[in-house]
């Protein structure tokens, strides 16, 4: 196992390094002079272009360049913005907060909510309850994140007018307070994909052979669902999960739109629009980063879980 | 030699898309503690079904059972209610099925199959059953048990695996173990092999043993008694050696003549021509009569009653036989 995992995290540096370079020259693709982005359309001397140039280092060769970023990277120095001429780290510090505690909170309650109501549906197959399930399950799919929020946001209003659920926060309760709604408005797709997922893959275990084998061994139907078939059966839900998660990063910009909350994909999108190419590649790598990690746990998971994967 | 399951009119009707299957249909069938039962016939003839009926494995919402299943002189194991058939699933009654590839969760250690089921039907440490399942293991051949108990289904073999699940039915001592086609996945060296381990199991544990398989010669090698089924009915059941010598039944003498026999270079296998009814509907008459050769005018549209010969011998045929084997029938 420990073996596995030390192969696992040296395929990720690899991809990282790999991502490294090719969000490194992509953004250099662009024909936007990061010069006229930083003088914002100024006017200005031959003098003070020198003094920008040297400042962020554009005077330098790309691969200095290169290294330069990534030296900074290795010490949680991420550059200065174009647009703002100041450090990058003050200004993606609160929004990573944000961004990261809206995801793992979303995905903790779409798990909660998922799991049980996908094996609650396999179990009585096919039965009213099911059915429901289902419907419930295809309208959390069919609808946008920002229309659930919306739709949040007016029953809040209305149930209980005096719940914060928008603006600053100052402590961890607070926090936890104001990410709580839009959690669960980005949590929809996610509890709808999963618990779909858990269904079928639970009713394809409570149909497996071995199943049986357990039944005609006397075990109990509960320890049968929970001790044979969960297991096994939540394997592809850990795949559509880790994938989800990913999107989610971004996909969380409308939720945070709508409850005006800064985070990290609306930044990534100003960035772009302003071509603030310094953040978009901070930002881009980050999230690369972020995917590489998720896989990377969900491959680890896969192996705590399957013993084929981790003896084989 | 006492009665230990009794079958009595069994019928098991199945739902599906097609309408109702009359799977198996009214059969009687008694298991004596310590005999090896057989029950053979073509696929779909509702052997399984039969089987699985006796630890009610079917899925209950699809599949209606009438008559009764009585187990040791008098509980109904068809009215039983859940808990009582718990405690009767692996403990009193255990089954060994046909694919030991699939047979395991793959996700948990061989060892720990074996035990949990020890765990869940006597009070013991969990220290002791994994004692008793590792002196299971070397028993059914699997050596040596200690390391082979922490072993995960995929790192054993196909035989090693239906060895590991006869030790993993045969863990709490059942009075009763289901065989359902338990060499028919396996290559024919293998088959030998665990067909030799259940019968040397059988005789030390005293436990009786029901196998269903669709290979004559299985029943041959192990078998006391044989029922042979066709159409969901049991249409020829007595005692092995004289149904092998002199079959009475035309499907039987048919099954026995269709087995390949070495030495003999025929140019040709010997099959049953035409192919068993569909079971969706009632057959009137006997089942057998548009395939058998010696179907008279009634054999269409009268159902045929038992005949009983010496020994328990009885037979379902309008016709009484001699011996098939002698040629011809009499009356």
């Amino acid at each position: 196992m420990g073996k596995f995992i030390l192969k696992r995290i040296g395929q990720l540096i690899l991809s990282l390094f790999i991502a490294s370079i090719l969000v490194f020259i992509f953004v250099r693709l662009s024909d936007t002079d990061p010069v006229a982005v930083i003088l914002g359309g100024k006017q200005t001397s031959q003098e003070t272009i020198q003094a920008i140039k040297e400042k962020f280092n554009l005077d330098k060769p790309l691969f200095q360049q290169y290294l330069l970023w990534i030296d900074g990277l290795f010490h949680g120095d991420l550059g200065l913005s174009f647009k703002y001429q100041t450090s990058i780290n003050e200004l993606i510090g609160p929004r990573i907060l944000t961004t990261l505690g809206l995801v793992s909170a979303s995905s903790v309650i779409a798990l909660v909510i998922a799991i049980p109501l996908g094996i609650f549906c396999a179990v009585k197959k096919h039965t009213l309850w099911d059915r429901a399930g289902s419907i419930f399950s295809l309208i959390l799919a069919g609808c946008p994140s920002f229309f659930v929020s919306i739709l949040l946001i007016l029953l809040i209003s209305a149930v209980a007018p005096t719940y914060p659920f928008t603006g600053t926060y100052a402590n961890f309760a607070e926090y936890c307070q104001r990410l709580f709604v839009p959690s669960l408005a980005l949590a929809c797709t996610m509890i709808a994909l999963a618990s779909r997922v858990m269904r079928s893959s639970m009713i394809d275990q409570i149909n497996a052979p071995y199943t049986m084998t357990a039944v005609a061994k006397g075990v109990p139907q509960s320890r049968i669902l929970f001790k044979h078939n969960m297991k096994n059966a939540v394997i592809p839900v850990i795949a559509i999960v880790s994938i989800q998660i990913g999107s989610m990063v971004v996909g969380a910009v409308l939720v945070e739109n709508v409850f005006s909350l800064s985070g990290l994909g609306s930044f990534l999108v100003d960035s772009i629009t302003s071509s603030d190419y310094a953040v978009v590649q901070d930002i881009t790598i980050m999230l690369v980063f972020l995917f590489l990690v998720i896989s990377t746990l969900a491959d680890i998971i896969y192996a705590a879980i399957d013993p084929r994967i981790r003896l084989k | 030699m006492s009665e230990l399951v009794q079958i009595n009119h069994l019928k098991v009707d199945l739902m599906s898309i097609s309408g109702l299957i009359h799977a198996v249909r009214d059969i009687n069938l008694t298991i004596s503690s310590d005999e090896i039962h057989g029950i053979v016939g073509e696929s779909g003839c509702g052997k399984s079904m039969t089987a699985k009926s006796i630890l009610r494995l079917h899925d209950e919402s699809k599949v209606e059972y009438s008559g009764e299943i009585l187990y040791d002189g008098g509980r109904d194991i068809l009215k039983m209610n859940k808990k009582d058939l718990l405690k009767i699933r692996g403990n009193d009654i255990s089954m060994i099925f046909q694919d030991p590839m699939t047979t395991f969760n793959p996700l948990l250690r061989i060892g720990d199959q074996i035990s949990e089921a020890l765990l869940i039907h006597q009070k013991i440490s969990k220290a002791e059953a994994k004692e008793r399942s590792v002196e299971m293991l070397e028993k059914v051949g699997i050596l040596p048990g200690a390391a082979r108990y922490s072993m995960y289904p995929f790192e054993m073999s196909g035989g090693q695996l239906q060895r590991a699940s006869i030790a993993m039915s045969l863990i709490c001592s059942p009075r009763l173990l289901i065989a359902d086609e338990p060499t028919t996945a396996l290559d024919v060296t293998m088959q030998a092999q665990i067909l030799k381990l259940m019968k040397q199991l059988q005789r030390e544990m005293h436990s009786a043993v029901l196998i269903i398989t669709h290979n004559f010669g299985v029943i041959a090698e192990i078998c006391d008694k044989v029922s042979v089924m066709y159409a969901g009915q049991i249409i020829e059941s007595g005692d092995v050696r004289k149904i092998f010598s002199a079959p009475c039944h035309p499907y039987t003498k048919d099954l026995i003549d269709s087995i390949p026999r070495s030495g003999e270079r025929a140019t040709k296998l010997t099959s049953i021509p035409g192919a068993p009814p569909k079971l969706n509907h009632t057959i009137n008459g006997c089942a057998y009569a548009p395939r058998c050769k010696y179907a008279a005018e009634k054999c269409c549209c009268e159902a045929p009653e038992f005949r009983t010969l010496d020994g328990g011998h009885r037979y379902l045929c309008h016709l009484a036989h001699d011996s098939l084997t002698k040629g011809g029938a009499t009356e």
